[in-house]
């Protein structure tokens, strides 16, 4: 058990702030929400009714859509793109998917490669790409989900105020909508690029997020610039 | 010396956060669509 724990305690470690963050936002949101209906004279709404509201789900989509985008973009873009120096990056030169040997896959897999990585044609071509296509539909499937939520949440407004209900084509045109979106992509867009910069530079030691703290400045990730060629236990 | 194999755990991890993306990203479309 505590073996298992250690093993896994950097996802357990986020799964617990993750709990934590989630739950503190939906009392911040739910204390908010009843004092705004007790300003405009409407009656307090319960927790539960307000945790299945498009009023708290459109900001937890908002926030979803735009992490998920952030490493949709990092995740592709550091295929074909490098920063000189940084670990976040293979080094000048190694741009694009890699060689079949390279990769490890179809008649280069080792004996214990991953089964779709030996298989070859469109289960390899599938699996090499499936972390980038989860990252996408997520990123996809939560931006929909905003923009559904928003609606509702807009049209709510229109209604206490009077006004006409809006069709989902014209909020996704909106000027909330886009509101929504780009505060949240401009500060993921800023971290990652200051992400790549100061780590050619910086250092933390013991990080697997920083390069080793001897290693000189133009040194990209290390898996780049020297293939490790010990981590498989078995020869193809 | 780890083990140097796949883990019980690592399977935990991976099932654990794809069912919370897959709750989540269905409620955040379902309660809209429902018009609440």
């Amino acid at each position: 058990m505590r073996r298992a724990i250690r093993d896994n305690g950097l996802s357990l470690f986020f799964l617990a702030l993750f709990v934590l963050a989630l739950a503190g936002q939906s009392i911040a949101g739910f204390v908010q929400t009843n004092s705004e209906r007790t300003d405009h004279g409407l009656p307090a709404a319960g927790f539960g009714e307000f945790v299945t509201s498009s009023d708290f789900l459109v900001d937890v989509a908002e926030n979803w859509q735009s992490e998920f985008l952030q490493f949709f973009l990092f995740i592709a873009a550091t295929v074909w793109l490098v920063q000189r120096g940084s670990p976040e990056s293979k080094k000048p030169g190694d741009e694009g998917t890699g060689s079949d040997e390279d990769q490890r896959v179809g008649a280069h897999a080792h004996a214990d490669s991953p089964r779709w990585a030996r298989a070859g044609g469109w289960r390899t071509a599938l699996y090499g790409n499936s972390l980038l296509i989860v990252m996408g539909a997520v990123f996809l499937l939560s931006w929909l989900a905003q923009s559904l939520g928003g609606l509702v949440v807009m049209n709510e407004e229109n209604a206490m105020h009077g006004a006409a209900a809006m069709g989902w084509l014209d909020y996704v045109g909106s000027a909330d909508f886009w509101n929504r979106t780009l505060q949240n992509w401009q500060s993921e867009f800023l971290a990652v690029g200051t992400m790549v910069a100061f780590s050619i530079y910086l250092r933390q030691r013991g990080s697997a997020e920083s390069k080793p703290v001897g290693t000189p400045h133009h040194v990209s990730a290390l898996e780049s610039e020297c293939p490790p060629a010990a981590l498989w236990s078995s020869s193809p | 010396m780890p083990a140097r194999e796949e883990t019980a755990g690592m399977r935990w991890m991976f099932w654990t956060w794809m069912g919370i993306i897959v709750a989540g990203l269905a409620a955040m479309i379902a309660v809209p669509l429902s018009g609440r």
